[in-house]
């Protein structure tokens, strides 16, 4: 095993001294409610994206969701912001939520992250909703734990990084 | 194993330093999260005493420190621990003081292959065949110590692995070797799976398994096919006993016009268990906080069958609506043709039916009703009954106020008597601003055996604040909370009541 353990971690720094980097900062890859694949650096088109985790039986990030519906879907239209729902939703769950996002009419990007490996990732603990903004080199650039009364806090980091006028 | 790994780790950081010489291409990011409790807890060693007289002191701490580094498509990481559970805990559970690195790893990319060596999680299809993670505070952990290598070519993706879990309380040492290959598009995936387990202490186990999902118009399928052979010792005459077990799970999700019908079915008969695989269960895990105090339903992968039925949808615009029914039990024996649940109590059914609605009303206010019922036969064979009311409104300055009321009717069977209990919860919390916000809760139940094991009556007040610009997040509970079977994604232990202060903090660095 420590053999086996040895080999592959040479491996990996031989690939990592050698690979070119990716367009983006930090990659990764998740299903959709679909069952397809969603790849970050594919839809980061220079605009920078807003990352939402929650979870079907989490009832404030329900209501995040649908307090603030209209306002994503403005800046998703008007600034061609990346609006992405992460579903920590385990296998025992997971089947709940792309019923919920329909029937609420929300038409966002929806993923699975069923081990919370992408929670992780942007420093989530277990406490959601936890929202992330990205800039378009997918570089975090503003986080916030917990349910969100105001989006005035994230609005300005979206226009500071649009360039755009409040 | 681990210092080999984190010797590596420093390695490669210095290395990568130096190779990429570019400190804007290095990314550090993590979490803290610590948790303490100072009080009282209920002893199952003093069942003899009534409460208050059957309690411990409870002295817990745990910190958490996640931390990950990201240079070009190399990532290491891994989480510092520093625990000491209470006495009780520790007697419970055989666990033990700890300051270490329970966690480390190190991942790179190169086009479309992922290497990663050290400590992983790891999902495939619904579960069936294999479902590694961690639940800290049912001190439940499946995941691997070992290699895992993914590849994807176009639309097909490969993942092979190799490690070990770690002993603990509900998950021993266990070898695992595993591979599984996907295919899928924008419509749908395809996957087959293949997990072997190998260890002293659960029986070996090879499980296949097929899953799918397509989706076509308003309607998605899916659902996992998985067959298993535990090898049980030998025959007389030397050849292997092999145990034959199998699990389904299907479903299928039809949506229109802003409604969803959602139609699940499971048939699990496993026979033997090991903790890698976590099917999906038929029923709603997560129900009114009253429901989760009178023992659970809890889903037995090794002999179950159901069903559940669900339709949710908008009403109007500011009605949104859910109707639920769900029936599992064991398999009953003599069936004939498709496996199907039974209500006779010796296959110890669990069914549940509940509608419920959210409001959301013109100047911010929202409304939520449940009403439900259901029926355990299993560790206890209780009729319930529940209601479910909150209302949260704004008022003057952006402030909140949020009332909540749950009511539960119980009859308990028990021989030929029957007990009717009565228990109720009532709570009010004001949010005056976004970042902070206080509650208080109080539950009051009529159980005489609940009253002699962890009293009648439980207060507590808990409070949230967010600071640092929503990094950090200091919850704060003070009182009385009441104990009972505590699940998550399937997995259940006993919490015992608590009486005390409680702080949790979580950072996001």
């Amino acid at each position: 095993m420590k053999q086996l353990a040895g080999l592959t971690l040479t491996l990996l720094l031989i690939f990592a001294v050698f690979s070119e980097a990716s367009a983006i900062s930090r990659d990764w890859s998740l299903k959709n409610t679909n069952g397809g694949d969603y790849r970050l650096s594919e839809h980061l088109n220079d605009s920078p994206a807003l990352i939402m985790f929650w979870a079907s039986w989490c009832k404030p990030c329900k209501k995040e969701l649908n307090d603030f519906k209209e306002t994503i879907d403005f800046y998703a239209d008007s600034l061609n912001v990346e609006v992405i729902l992460i579903s920590i939703d385990t296998q025992k769950t997971k089947t709940r939520v792309k019923p919920y996002l329909e029937s609420k009419g929300y038409k966002w990007n929806a993923l699975y992250d069923p081990d919370g490996e992408v929670l992780k990732m942007y420093g989530g603990t277990n406490k959601i909703p936890y929202t992330v903004l990205l800039d378009a080199e997918g570089k975090t650039q503003w986080k916030h734990i917990g349910e969100m009364k105001s989006l005035d806090e994230l609005t300005g980091k979206i226009h500071e990084l649009t360039g755009s006028n409040k | 194993m681990k210092k080999l790994l984190c010797l590596l780790c420093f390695g490669l950081f210095a290395l990568s330093g130096n190779t990429f010489a570019q400190l804007e291409d290095i990314e550090i990011e993590g979490s803290n999260s610590l948790r303490w409790e100072n009080g009282d807890e209920v002893d199952e060693r003093r069942a003899n005493n009534e409460y208050p007289n059957n309690t411990i002191a409870r002295r817990f701490v745990e910190n958490q420190l996640r931390l990950d580094l990201y240079a070009n498509n190399l990532r290491f990481g891994g989480r510092l621990l520093y625990f000491r559970p209470s006495d009780y805990d520790k007697y419970q559970y055989g666990i033990a003081d700890t300051t270490h690195f329970d966690k480390l790893y190190i991942e790179a990319k190169i086009a479309q292959l992922s290497l990663r060596a050290g400590d992983f999680s790891e999902l495939w299809g619904y579960g069936l065949a294999l479902s590694l993670f961690e639940n800290r505070d049912l001190y439940f952990d499946s995941e691997l110590e070992g290699i895992r290598a993914k590849l994807e070519v176009g639309p097909l993706r490969l993942t092979g692995l190799s490690g070990t879990t770690p002993n603990g309380f509900l998950v021993k040492r266990t070898d695992v070797t595993a591979g599984r290959a996907e295919v899928g598009g924008s419509e749908g995936a395809l996957g087959f799976s293949y997990v072997r387990n190998d260890s002293g202490i659960y029986r070996e186990s090879n499980v296949a398994a097929v899953d799918w999902k397509f989706t076509r118009g308003v309607a998605t399928v899916y659902g996992e096919q998985a067959w298993k052979d535990t090898y049980i010792g030998k025959h007389p005459d030397g050849s292997d006993r092999i145990l034959f077990g199998r699990a389904s799970f299907w479903g299928i999700n039809l949506n229109k016009w802003n409604w969803s019908l959602l139609l699940e079915y499971n048939n699990y008969n496993y026979k033997d268990i090991t903790p890698i695989q976590n099917p999906p269960a038929v029923y709603r895990e997560v129900g009114p906080r009253l429901l989760q105090g009178r023992e659970p339903h809890y889903l037995n992968i090794g002999d179950e069958v159901g069903y559940q039925l669900e339709l949710s949808g908008s009403i109007t615009e500011e009605i949104y609506s859910t109707f639920h029914y769900n029936l599992s039990s064991h398999h009953p024996e003599n069936q004939g043709g498709f496996p199907r649940p039974t209500l006779q109590q010796e296959d110890s059914p669990f069914w549940e039916m509940f509608g419920n609605a959210e409001w959301y009303l013109p100047g911010g206010r929202t409304t939520f009703l449940e009403l439900g019922a259901n029926e355990e036969a299993s560790v206890v064979w209780q009729d319930r009954l529940w209601a479910h009311a909150k209302y949260t409104t704004p008022f003057k300055d952006n402030q909140e106020l949020e009332f909540e009321v749950e009511q539960l009717l119980i009859t308990e069977h028990i021989g030929d008597d029957d007990h009717d209990y009565h228990d109720q919860l009532f709570s009010v919390g004001w949010i005056p601003s976004g970042g902070f916000s206080i509650y208080a809760l109080y539950q009051m139940s009529d159980d005489e055996n609940l009253k002699k094991k962890e009293g009648d009556n439980w207060l507590s007040v808990e409070s949230s604040v967010s600071f640092g610009g929503g990094k950090h997040r200091l919850i704060l509970f003070y009182g009385r909370e009441r104990g009972g079977l505590k699940c998550s994604n399937g997995v259940c232990r006993q919490v015992q009541a608590f009486e005390g202060f409680r702080l949790s903090l979580e950072t996001s660095l």
